[in-house]
């Protein structure tokens, strides 16, 4: 018995172009919010986010059909972010510095209606500054980890099928990122934001 | 020791909230047990809690709209999306792909023979085979009836033809300013015209009989001429020369005459190729 979604491969093997145009739909979001979580910018995350539909549609037919679609998507798409870094970091640039920081700003400016204060709202974009800083202070593959993990709420065993590594990796992964993470919070000890309520657990 | 690495192990769950009834009852009874495992934890709560602050924003409705749109402008830039006659091409290659033949030395021996046949035939019309002379079956005029070539009549018609276009053309030719009208050698003209004029009316109630219809009129128009020439006074007489010349011309004799040997080498090729 076909799932839909190895009927929606086959149609679109079969050079179907509408199945194509579906498979888009049920995919645009999750791949480009993704995208957006591992750089940090909507123009990379959209440009990230068609070429891996580029990539989809040229190799649909190496796709393993036992294999889950949603992981193959997935895998191109950090593939990708991971690529794209790796390109850019060879070119020198700032982080948050300039047109990036503009961009996160005019970015974040939807919070605007929540804070009618302006020291809230300066301090919330800040915060916002500070998150995208940190992510940038892991290594590529640690942050599609802990993107995955926390921003997408996915469990060890999808990440490790989508990274096509263990279980026990994907834990290492994870507790190396959380630690540098920490150690660059360090500072923000004592803060009443960072205080942990025991609800967390 | 053992106790605090199967606590970290349960760090990442906790932290997820996924923990198993189990897990959780040991999870929390050692966190209050370890204070170095629970100021671990609470370190990594906290970070967590403050990297979830972090918040998305949504491009908006008409980013979403357009979203399809720009990628199709994407992959027609990258000349993914084929035109209608690349795919039609494709399908053509594809379909003979698809024709799995087994064995391929069937495949094989096929082609070569395709081959050997396009070449024979490829042979026999550039290099036609010789003649021999022996064995020509060209049929003896006496032997066929009716007006095609090889019959005596074609033959009687196409002499008849021939010798009265000279005579024009001897006529047509001659111009009176430069030339003598000696030259004629009218008499010869008179005689010839008088012969052609005898073999006309029997050639004429011949192909009437067989229909041709277009070679009688020229018969009939080459004798109006043939009688012009055959009663020219003398050679001196440039005006009739001149009326001759221009009955050729006003009757289009020349034109119709060499419609007629068109007509009739085609027929000849016709006939070989029958042959």
């Amino acid at each position: 018995m076909k799932t839909d979604e190895t009927k929606l491969v086959d149609r679109i093997c079969q050079g179907q172009i509408g199945a194509f145009h579906e498979l888009v739909e049920l995919y645009k979001k999750k791949v480009y919010y993704l995208a957006y979580d591992m750089t940090g910018d909507h123009h990379d995350a959209e440009d990230i986010s068609q070429e891996v539909f580029i990539k989809v549609f040229r190799h649909i037919k190496k796709f393993r059909k036992d294999a889950a679609l949603k992981s193959w998507i997935y895998q191109i798409t950090v593939n990708t972010c991971i690529d794209v870094q790796r390109k850019k970091s060879k070119k020198p640039q700032i982080l948050m510095e300039g047109a990036e920081m503009d961009s996160l700003h005019r970015q974040n400016n939807w919070t605007e209606n929540r804070h009618s204060d302006p020291e809230r709202h300066a301090e919330a974009n800040m915060i916002q500054q500070r998150i995208q800083q940190l992510l940038h202070k892991v290594s590529p593959k640690e942050r599609s980890v802990f993107v995955m993990r926390y921003y997408n709420e996915f469990d060890t065993s999808e990440i490790a099928k989508i990274l096509d590594v263990s279980t026990n990796t994907i834990k290492s992964l994870l507790f190396r990122a959380r630690k540098k993470l920490q150690k660059e919070l360090s500072f923000y000890q004592g803060n009443p934001q960072m205080e942990v309520s025991h609800e967390s657990m | 020791m053992n106790r605090c690495k199967q606590c970290k192990d349960l760090f990442d769950d906790a932290l997820c909230r996924e923990l198993n009834k189990e897990q959780k009852l040991f999870f929390e009874n050692h966190l209050q047990e370890c204070p170095k495992c629970r100021a671990e934890f609470k370190k990594a709560s906290a970070m967590l809690n403050f990297m979830k602050k972090r918040t998305r924003k949504d491009p908006g409705p008409v980013f979403w709209d357009d979203y399809r749109e720009k990628l199709q402008d994407r992959m027609e830039k990258e000349n993914l999306l084929h035109t209608k006659s690349e795919k039609k091409q494709k399908t053509f290659f594809q379909f003979f792909q698809s024709l799995n033949f087994s064995p391929r030395w069937i495949v094989q021996a096929a082609a070569a023979l395709v081959l050997v046949v396009i070449g024979i035939f490829i042979g026999r019309e550039i290099f036609p085979p010789a003649k021999n002379p022996g064995t020509q079956l060209e049929p003896s005029p006496v032997l066929v009836s009716g007006y095609e070539p090889g019959t005596k009549l074609y033959h009687r018609t196409h002499n008849f033809i021939e010798r009265s276009k000279v005579i024009l053309l001897t006529m047509n030719n001659f111009d009176p300013k430069t030339e003598d009208s000696y030259v004629l050698n009218l008499p010869y003209q008179q005689r010839i015209s008088r012969e052609l004029l005898r073999q006309a009316g029997g050639l004429k109630s011949q192909l009437d009989d067989l229909d041709q219809r277009q070679l009688t009129d020229l018969i009939s128009d080459l004798e109006i001429i043939l009688l012009q020439v055959a009663n020219l006074d003398s050679d001196s007489d440039i005006s009739a020369i001149e009326l001759v010349k221009n009955g050729v011309k006003i009757r289009g004799i020349l034109f119709k005459i060499q419609l007629t040997d068109i007509r009739q080498s085609i027929n000849k090729k016709k006939k070989s190729k029958r042959i």
